[in-house]
C-alpha cells in the first residue's frame, strides 16, 4: 500500500496565493511578473493612431483661459467622477485632461467610465493610461475606446500658443521609443511655443513613503534634464493619490489628489493662464 | 507662477529618525572582540558560522582591491553602455574603510567620472550572530545637468547560504552650478528624499566560505546607485577563487520598472565581470 500523498507547504501556499490573486477584482497580480504589452509596443500603437488622428489644435478667443485635470478616479464607482463632470466650470474650461488610473482595467468598468464622460462637443477631453488601465489586458480596452496615450495638443490664444504633451508611463517606464519621441518633440517644437505642460501618470519624486512606483532613478535623471533644458513649466501627474508640489529648477512637478470615490480629500486641478502667466489651483470636491 | 500654499510643512517622524540613530549607536558599540571566537565542537552552527564569516575580520590589517567592467543597456541608455569601477578597501580588525570610483567608458552621460563612493563598516557579534554595519556616502552623475548624492546606514547579516541587508538612505537630487547658470534656474535647486528603504536578499548554492559559488539576489542597492524601494533588481551572480589572493566574479542584472505598479515593463539588463585581489 502506498504512502498517503503529502502536499508540500510551499505548494499549498502557492495555490492559496494564486486563488487569492485570481479572486482579487482590483489588482492584477500577474502584472508583478509579466505585462501584456511593452512600453514600446504601446507607443507604436499610439503612433499608428496619431497618424490617423492628427494632433488637436484648439483655438480660444481670449488670452486668458483655463483647463482642468484629474486622475485616479478608479471607476467602477462614479460618484466623484459625476460630481466633477457636472460642475459648471467644466463647461467653461478649454480642455479636460485625465492622467490615468481612470478605471480598474476591467472591460465593464471601461464601459461605465466611458458612459460618464462629457461629450467631446462640449469639452475636448484628453485621456492617458495609468498602471490600472493596463491591468487585465486593459490596454486593448483603452486603445479601442480612446486611442493613443502618447500625443500632444496645442491651445492657441490671440497672443501665443501653448504646447501640451501627454505621455504613457503606465508600465513604470516610458520605454526607449517614447523617450526618443519626447526628446524630438522638445527639441523641435518647444521653441515655437510659449508655455509647455507635460501630463503623465506616474509622479517622479517620492515626497512620502508609499508603494506607488516612480520611474527608475536613471530614467528620472533623463526626464528632469529634458524638462529643465527645454523649459517645461509644469509636469502634472497622479498615481500617488495625494497632492504635492516640488519646485525643481524652473519646473513645478505636481501630483494631484485622486478623484476616487470614498476619499475624503478627493480633488482635481485647475490650470489658469492669465496675462501670459500660468498658475494652478487644487480644488477638492 | 505662485508656489502652492498648501504644501505641507516638514513633519519630524521620530520613529523613522530612531532607526539610523540606533544603527549609528551600533556602529560605535564596543562589542565583543571578534578574534576571541574559537568555536567548540558541540556549539551551535551559528557560532561556527560566526567564526568562519569573521575569520577575515581579525586583527591583521589587510588591503583589498577590486575592479570590474559592466556592459548593458537600459530604456534610456541610447544603446549599449560600458562602465568600469575600481574599489579599494583596508581592514583594521573589525573595521573596514572603502573608497571607489566609477567611470563611464561608453554612454550618453557627458561625464567620464560618473560616480564616487566612501564606505566605513564594522563587524560585530550579537548573540553569536555576525552582523555588519556600514555607513556610506556616494555621488553619481547621469548628465551634466543633475547630480545625485546618497548617504545612509546599512545593516547586514550573513548566514551560510543566505545574506540579508537592510537600511535607510537619504537621497539628494541637485542641479550642477553650470546648469543653474546656463538655464537661469531660480526655483529650487535641490530635492531631498529622506529615510528611503534599502534592502538586499541573497541566497547562494554553496556555503559562504566555499571557493566557488553561485547565487541569486533581489535588491535595490548597487555600488553607485540605489533605486527606489519599489524598483527592485534581480541578479544572478557567481564567484571563483582562482588562488587565495585572487577571486573572479560575474553578475548579470535584470532591471524592471514599476514592480509595485503591478504592470511591470522591462527597463534594463547588464553583465558585470571583475576581480578581487586580497592583499594579506
Amino acid at each position: 500500500m502506498g504512502h498517503p500523498m503529502k502536499i508540500p507547504g510551499a505548494l499549498l501556499l502557492s495555490l492559496s496565493l494564486s486563488l487569492a490573486f485570481t479572486a482579487c477584482e482590483e489588482l492584477d497580480f500577474t502584472g508583478m511578473f509579466l505585462s501584456d504589452q511593452t512600453a514600446n509596443q504601446r507607443f507604436k500603437q499610439s503612433m499608428e493612431w496619431n497618424r490617423m488622428h492628427p494632433f488637436r489644435e484648439i483655438s480660444v478667443p481670449s488670452d486668458d483661459y483655463f483647463i482642468l485635470s484629474m486622475g485616479d478616479s478608479h471607476s467602477g464607482g462614479t460618484e466623484n467622477l459625476d460630481t466633477f463632470i457636472n460642475r459648471d466650470r467644466i463647461l467653461k474650461a478649454t480642455a479636460l485632461v485625465m492622467v490615468g488610473d481612470l478605471t480598474t482595467g476591467h472591460a465593464e468598468d471601461y464601459a461605465v467610465f466611458q458612459q460618464h464622460l462629457p461629450p467631446q462637443d462640449t469639452i475636448p477631453s484628453f485621456l492617458l493610461v495609468g498602471n490600472h488601465e493596463l491591468y487585465f489586458d486593459g490596454w486593448e480596452q483603452f486603445y479601442s475606446r480612446f486611442g493613443s496615450s502618447t500625443y500632444l495638443f496645442t491651445i492657441k490664444t490671440p497672443a501665443a500658443t501653448d504646447l501640451y504633451i501627454c505621455l504613457d508611463s503606465g508600465g513604470g517606464t516610458l520605454g526607449s521609443e517614447q523617450m526618443d519621441w519626447l526628446k524630438g518633440i522638445l527639441a523641435d517644437l518647444r521653441p515655437d511655443y510659449r508655455h509647455c505642460v507635460v501630463f503623465t501618470h506616474n509622479n517622479l519624486f517620492r515626497p512620502r513613503h508609499t508603494v506607488s512606483t516612480n520611474p527608475p532613478v536613471e530614467e528620472l535623471h533623463v526626464l528632469v534634464e529634458l524638462f529643465t533644458i527645454h523649459r517645461v513649466d509644469l509636469v502634472i501627474t497622479g498615481h500617488d493619490h495625494k497632492k504635492d508640489v516640488q519646485w525643481f529648477g524652473n519646473t513645478a512637478y505636481i501630483t494631484m489628489d485622486a478623484l476616487m470615490d470614498g476619499l475624503s480629500y478627493a480633488g482635481y486641478l485647475q490650470l489658469h493662464f492669465n496675462n501670459g502667466q500660468v498658475d494652478y489651483t487644487f480644488i477638492n470636491l | 507662477m505662485i508656489p502652492d500654499q498648501q504644501t505641507p510643512r516638514l513633519k519630524v517622524n521620530f520613529a523613522r529618525i530612531s532607526i539610523p540613530v540606533y544603527l549609528a549607536f551600533l556602529f560605535f558599540l564596543p562589542g565583543k572582540e571578534l578574534h576571541a571566537q574559537e568555536p567548540k565542537a558541540q556549539e551551535p552552527k551559528a557560532q561556527e558560522l560566526s567564526s568562519q564569516v569573521l575569520e577575515t575580520h581579525q586583527t591583521n590589517t589587510r588591503a583589498i582591491i577590486s575592479g570590474y567592467a559592466e556592459l548593458g543597456s537600459t530604456q534610456v541608455s541610447e544603446g549599449v553602455y560600458i562602465r568600469s569601477a575600481a574599489l579599494g578597501s583596508c581592514r583594521f580588525g573589525k573595521y573596514r574603510a572603502e573608497a571607489g570610483i566609477q567611470l563611464d567608458l561608453k554612454s550618453n552621460n557627458g561625464d567620464v567620472l560618473s560616480g564616487y563612493s566612501f564606505r566605513a563598516s564594522r563587524q560585530m557579534l550579537i548573540r553569536e550572530f555576525p552582523f555588519g554595519i556600514q555607513a556610506f556616502y556616494f555621488g553619481t552623475s547621469f548628465s551634466g545637468v543633475l547630480r545625485e548624492s546618497n548617504w545612509g546606514l546599512l545593516l547586514d547579516m550573513q548566514r551560510r547560504h543566505f545574506a540579508v541587508s537592510a537600511g535607510t538612505n537619504f537621497r539628494t537630487y541637485a542641479f550642477t552650478r553650470e546648469a543653474v547658470d546656463q538655464y537661469g534656474l531660480d526655483g529650487g535647486t535641490r530635492i531631498r528624499e529622506n529615510f528611503n528603504l534599502m534592502y538586499s536578499f541573497s541566497c547562494q548554492l554553496k556555503p559562504v566560505e566555499h571557493p566557488w559559488n553561485i547565487g541569486l539576489t533581489m535588491t535595490n542597492i548597487d555600488h553607485f546607485i540605489i533605486n527606489q524601494e519599489t524598483n527592485p533588481c534581480f541578479n544572478l551572480h557567481g564567484r571563483y577563487v582562482v588562488s587565495p589572493p585572487l577571486e573572479l566574479f560575474a553578475e548579470t542584472w535584470f532591471q524592471r520598472a514599476g514592480a509595485l505598479s503591478l504592470s511591470v515593463n522591462y527597463f534594463g539588463f547588464f553583465f558585470r565581470a571583475g576581480i578581487v585581489w586580497d592583499i594579506r
